[in-house]
């Protein structure tokens, strides 16, 4: 069994975009959670700069090229709101991860809406923030658009909203189209199921554990053969990931 | 109703009974002048009277003609009459006869005509004959009339004022209860800031109202406290729980996967997910109850709502056995926030599978009700018993039959919370078998 401290940056590397390993802006005033994320996100593979204050996240952020910020809501000289807006209209697409204290859909909306690209509530499990940020990072590198999906034997086709294993034709419901269509955009990526839910249903509460569990086993059950390893499979401790052993 | 309110203040109360009190008075007083007066007169006519007839029988059978003709042209309110002992009239111009009268020497009421009250005597002569003196008393009527009149008219009047000041009075002391009643009728609904208003005039109402106000400090001191204790364990355990989390997983990760060690770490990660989901959901009832009424609200289609809900747990109810069945009356919107009616249905449906055996069902339906549309969650498991209803939305009640499943009793009170901040009703009823929850929501015109 592998463990997840180095699960994505082969596949990282393989998309080819950047030679280097991928570069993330933490901006967080608090120096203990800053290390956690910094230490966390090492981990995972990623080269990590801390930034405790507004002014100089900014600057950092406008300077280098980074392929994620994860940026605190509140800080003690800028808002994080602010960060994020003026990010955005000076130009800079750099993928953010808004981190708040503040639980309420009307603060995730307004940090969606200011330029955040995903919303964490802390505290938060840093394994859920690892693989939010590298979902954050591939997104970026990976070509959004494409509407023909490929991973190892696996095809979607979002136009025909046909799935095809082989050569064998996998009939899906509607919401399961939208679940294989998160997997193979995020192919080798830890996808936790805070996350799953809110991208395929669009929900942001706690949908309890097995909710999401019997959904991921009913198209585990229409993708794989009998007796054939999984293509989904079960990230122990943080959710799940579609790679091919 | 303004009037029927007026009616049972009190101070209008008091200034009725001190204008009936004071109309009482003045009617007794006015009886006891007119009492004392007539009294009064009729006494001095009566000994007018005597004295007259004395005079008259002192000079005998010679004298009383022409005693009689002088004492009538001297007094015109006098008038005499004098009978033979046979009953003939020998003199006088009275209009009385001696049988109107008994012949005891006695004054007594009578009349001189029509409308011409009058007190006479009629007495026997000490030499026989029959002598009858009448005195006019058309005065003492007089009065009598004059001091009824007044009685009337000031009674009338008196009544009026009693009444008018009465409802003068009292329209102010209960605009302030109606203040009050509206102010007290939102702490009960849950704006516990509010506080009974104080007119500042230092009366007995405000009195109260400050007892009342100081009363509601304490219990909202309380609750506050009760609920932040709670909430600020929950707050300040969360950090480090999720610190020691990170570090049980890194701990368990480090291991190979065949290890006993690593087993033992990864269920201790579970059980740190566990209470961390329970701080969560605990933190979350508490900022939707600190919400209070500011609500995005928009308008949700009911009918897309239970699909949407049917299309999520479908694969859960199959897991378990149970059939999971949506029936929606069309084109049924609410305003409310779809996105905790969504959650608040979603824990319902959780439950609601959770709690029923397999082979079972539940069943979500809508309904129109006479408020607005009602939502109802109905499962055909064991029910909740009637003296558990009340108790279900508390937060952390777990009913003792179902100690050994698993969630974390907060669900409910998610619910009860998420309804309330709606103002929309909440109910639990029994399906026998089973349980059946409304959700009574107000439409959008409500």
């Amino acid at each position: 069994m592998r463990s997840n401290d180095w699960p994505d940056l082969a596949g990282l590397l393989a998309v080819g975009a950047a030679p280097s390993l991928p570069r993330v802006l933490t901006i967080e005033d608090d120096e203990a959670t800053a290390g956690e994320i910094a230490r966390e996100l090492t981990a995972h593979g990623f080269t990590v700069d801390c930034a405790a204050r507004g002014e100089e996240g900014l600057r950092l952020a406008k300077d280098g090229a980074y392929d994620a910020i994860t940026l605190d809501r509140m800080l003690p000289d800028l808002d994080g709101l602010t960060i994020a807006s003026s990010l955005k209209s000076g130009g800079v697409d750099t993928p953010i991860l808004m981190i708040s204290a503040l639980d309420d859909v009307d603060e995730r909306v307004r940090g969606l809406r200011a330029g955040g690209d995903d919303y964490l509530t802390k505290p938060f499990a840093l394994a859920e923030m690892a693989a939010r940020v590298e979902v954050l990072v591939r997104r970026r590198r990976a070509d959004a658009e494409r509407l023909l999906l490929k991973y190892a034997d696996l095809e979607l086709d979002l136009v025909q909203h046909a799935a095809r294993r082989g050569t064998r034709e996998i009939r899906l419901f509607p919401k399961e189209i939208k679940l294989l269509e998160l997997f193979m955009r995020n192919p080798g990526q830890t996808l936790t199921r805070a996350m799953i839910f809110e991208r395929v249903w669009g929900y942001s509460f706690d949908p309890g554990t097995n909710l999401i569990d019997v959904h991921i086993k009913g198209l585990r059950q229409k993708l794989d053969a009998p007796g054939s390893a999984s293509l989904i499979q079960t990230v122990r401790g943080a959710g799940y990931c579609l790679r091919a052993d | 109703m303004l009037t029927s309110g007026l009616w049972r203040t009190s101070t209008f109360r008091l200034s009725a009974l001190f204008g009936a009190l004071y109309a009482l008075g003045i009617v007794l007083l006015l009886g006891l002048v007119y009492i004392r007066t007539a009294t009064y007169l009729t006494g001095r006519s009566d000994r007018i009277i005597r004295a007259e007839a004395d005079v008259l029988e002192r000079g005998g059978p010679q004298d009383i003609l022409s005693a009689m003709s002088r004492a009538s042209s001297r007094d015109p309110f006098s008038r005499f009459a004098l009978y033979a002992a046979t009953g003939e009239r020998v003199a006088g111009d009275a209009p009385l006869r001696p049988a109107d009268l008994p012949l005891n020497g006695q004054p007594r009421e009578t009349r001189l005509g029509p409308g011409i009250p009058a007190r006479a005597l009629g007495e026997r002569t000490p030499w026989g004959e029959i002598l009858i003196v009448a005195r006019d008393s058309r005065q003492i009527v007089e009065l009598r009339h004059i001091v009824l009149s007044a009685l009337i008219w000031s009674g009338a009047i008196i009544a009026i004022l009693g009444l008018a000041s009465g409802i003068g009075l009292s329209l102010r002391p209960l605009a302030r209860i109606r203040a009050m009643q509206a102010a007290s009728d939102a702490i009960t609904s849950g704006d516990f800031t509010r506080r009974l208003p104080i007119a500042g005039a230092r009366d007995e109402l405000d009195e109260l109202a400050t007892i009342a106000n100081q009363m509601m400090d304490e219990a909202e001191r309380l609750m506050i406290q009760a609920r932040t204790v709670g909430e600020g364990v929950a707050h300040e355990l969360r950090s480090p729980l999720t610190r020691l989390r990170a570090r049980l997983d890194r701990a368990a990760q480090g291991l190979e996967a065949d290890d006993g060690r690593r087993r033992l770490l990864e269920a201790c990660v579970d059980e740190a997910d566990g209470v961390l989901r329970r701080f969560h959901a605990l933190l979350r009832i508490a900022a939707l109850e600190a919400r209070g009424r500011g609500l995005a609200r928009s308008k949700v289609a009911l009918e897309s709502v239970l699909e949407q809900i049917a299309e999520l747990y479908e694969p859960l109810a199959a897991e378990r056995g149970l059939w999971l069945k949506a029936h929606s009356v069309p084109g049924l919107v609410i305003e409310a926030d779809g996105e905790l009616i969504f959650e608040a249905l979603s824990n319902l449906v959780d439950n609601g599978l959770k709690f029923t055996p397999a082979g079972g069902e539940v069943r979500l339906s809508t309904a129109v009700g006479p408020a607005g549309p009602i939502i109802t969650v109905a499962d055909t498991g064991p029910g909740i018993a009637e003296t558990e209803r009340a108790l279900v939305t508390r937060r952390f009640y777990r009913s003792p039959r179902h100690a050994q499943s698993s969630g974390h009793g907060l669900g409910l009170s998610l619910v009860a919370a998420v309804a309330d901040l709606h103002g929309f009703g909440l109910e639990f009823d029994d399906a026998a078998p089973g349980t059946i929850v409304r959700l009574t929501c107000r439409g959008p015109s409500g």
